[in-house]
């Protein structure tokens, strides 16, 4: 039974990674009612989290479309594929995943441990993390104009975080995917014969920090995976784009497979599929060995369909099929908030949407809009401490 | 490095897992009664299904009488609704002879 969940939630993920708009968190909605309980529920989760992490790069790279956790990497990756690379791009991302998984799994008792034994430390440390991030944000805005405008964007999220706070859904897809999709059907570009001889020379070191990041999403709310990806940028100021990608791909994997051991070490978890699972497993050791196996089998499926799907797609791909998919992705994205959020839902994804497109029109990082989660977040945080 | 050779580590990966499973993977709970459970020393988890006959209390932690033609102690370190006569799933840890620890505490419908 253990297999057939694995190949069922493998190919959840698949779809869920291949279809902007479809988060693995509207199929685990579904998957709620169902009466499955126990180390199936967690295979089939676990199975599809990690497999989408992997395949979402598909249509983030060929339509410049993003999901919630890529949008920083549509910008490389669709100027990559403009250029021809656009296979390239993906295996990047693969290989990000791939070694964080690797390297997740030989530091998996460290980070245990330290979660384990540092819980009142995690509180504090949170809220400064949190007041940090819209500051390096801003700096890393180059010209004085530009910090001007993302203090704007800042405060435009954090009021719209606050007065929307249950439409999480509709906020994260009116900022980063509608807002995409509208954009990419205004822009024409033209884009090269794709190179099928992919060849990448990326060092371990972009992977692994992107591990450190995926370590910070898994813990810290508020945080998404492109906004550590903006804190460790400023750490590390030369970063290549092809870099960026392996990076981000790392990134986006270690945030579900840390967020499965944070559930073991601390009890609770930001990650929303983590938060399923915590009341339908038994938080044992032997749970979290299976869920460790499990994750890295589903990693070793999703970057090779990845590869090979990419492959085949790239076949197919033309700008006017492009053009059909991203009016058809526009449209799940629309329904699916519907679907979440009703009335205020759409009237939410309107707002969203518009300071989504105001920080595109601005050319400044879209990741500013998390603020909308971050000082909400940060709020919270001052109240339980002080 | 190419597409092929990160498609083999993919594979690689894949395998190492498997071959993990098949090694450290041993069901952890399995359908038990109360008297087994007591009875056998080599088993120390399982799956047992009954009737709560008393509550004890239900917060902040619960504890429960539970038949199911033997009778046993069951704590749950959450609160629970559970109440008297309830037919309830839980996955136990055998503490002391009929006293057990349940990691989960399902309300049978």
């Amino acid at each position: 039974m253990i297999i057939f969940y694995l190949i069922l939630g493998s190919i959840f993920g698949i779809i869920a990674g291949l279809t902007p708009g479809l988060h693995t968190n509207t199929i685990i909605a579904l998957i709620a009612i169902s009466p499955i309980f126990g180390k199936e529920i967690m295979v089939l989760v676990l199975s599809m989290s990690i497999v989408q992490t992997f395949v979402e790069f598909i249509p983030s790279t060929f339509l410049g479309v993003p999901s919630t956790t890529t949008f920083e990497g549509v910008l490389p990756a669709h100027k990559m594929l403009i250029q021809g690379e656009g296979i390239n791009a993906i295996t990047l991302t693969v290989f990000g995943g791939i070694i964080a998984t690797i390297v997740g799994v030989l530091i998996t008792p460290i980070i245990f441990l330290l979660l384990e034994q540092n819980q009142r430390e995690i509180i504090l440390i949170t809220p400064i993390i949190l007041l940090l991030t819209p500051i390096i944000m801003i700096q890393q805005e180059k010209s004085f104009r530009k910090k001007i405008i993302s203090i704007f964007i800042i405060f435009i999220a954090t009021t719209q975080g606050l007065i929307f706070s249950g439409q999480i859904f509709a906020l994260i897809t009116g900022y980063f995917g509608v807002s995409a999709t509208l954009y990419s059907l205004k822009e024409k570009n033209i884009i090269k014969k794709q190179n099928t001889e992919i060849n990448i020379e990326n060092k371990i070191t972009d992977p692994i920090l992107g591990l450190i990041g995926g370590t910070i999403v898994a813990i810290i709310p508020g945080i998404g995976s492109n906004t550590a990806a903006t804190i460790i940028k400023t750490f590390k100021l030369k970063i290549q784009e092809k870099n960026y990608l392996t990076m981000l791909g790392s990134i986006n994997t270690a945030n579900f497979f840390f967020g499965f051991i944070t559930l073991f070490a601390l009890k609770k978890t930001r990650n929303g599929a983590m938060i399923f699972l915590q009341d339908k497993i038994t938080l044992t050791q032997e749970t979290m060995i299976l869920g460790i196996i499990i994750m890295v089998i589903s990693a070793g499926i999703g970057g090779f369909a990845t590869i090979q799907l990419s492959k085949i797609m790239i076949n197919f791909f033309n700008e006017n099929l492009t053009r059909k998919l991203n009016i058809i992705s526009l449209l799940i994205m629309i329904f699916a908030t519907i679907i979440t959020g009703g009335i205020l839902g759409i009237i939410t994804l309107i707002f969203s949407t518009s300071l989504g497109l105001f920080t595109i029109s601005k050319k400044v990082k879209r990741s500013l809009c998390m603020n909308s989660l971050i000082i909400p977040t940060l709020f919270f945080y001052l109240f339980i401490l002080i | 490095m190419n597409d092929t050779q990160i498609s083999q580590i993919c594979l690689i990966i894949i395998l190492i897992g498997f071959i993990g499973f098949l090694v450290f993977y041993k069901e952890e709970f399995e359908k038990i009664t109360i008297q087994e459970l007591i009875n056998n020393e080599k088993i120390t988890k399982g799956i047992i299904s009954g009737k709560v006959e008393y509550v004890v209390k239900n917060f902040p932690s619960t504890i429960l009488i539970l038949n199911d033609g033997s009778k046993a102690t069951i704590y749950y370190p959450k609160e629970t609704t559970i109440q008297k006569n309830d037919f309830i799933t839980a996955y136990v840890e055998k503490e002391k002879e009929n006293n057990f620890y349940a990691y989960k505490v399902i309300k049978e419908i």
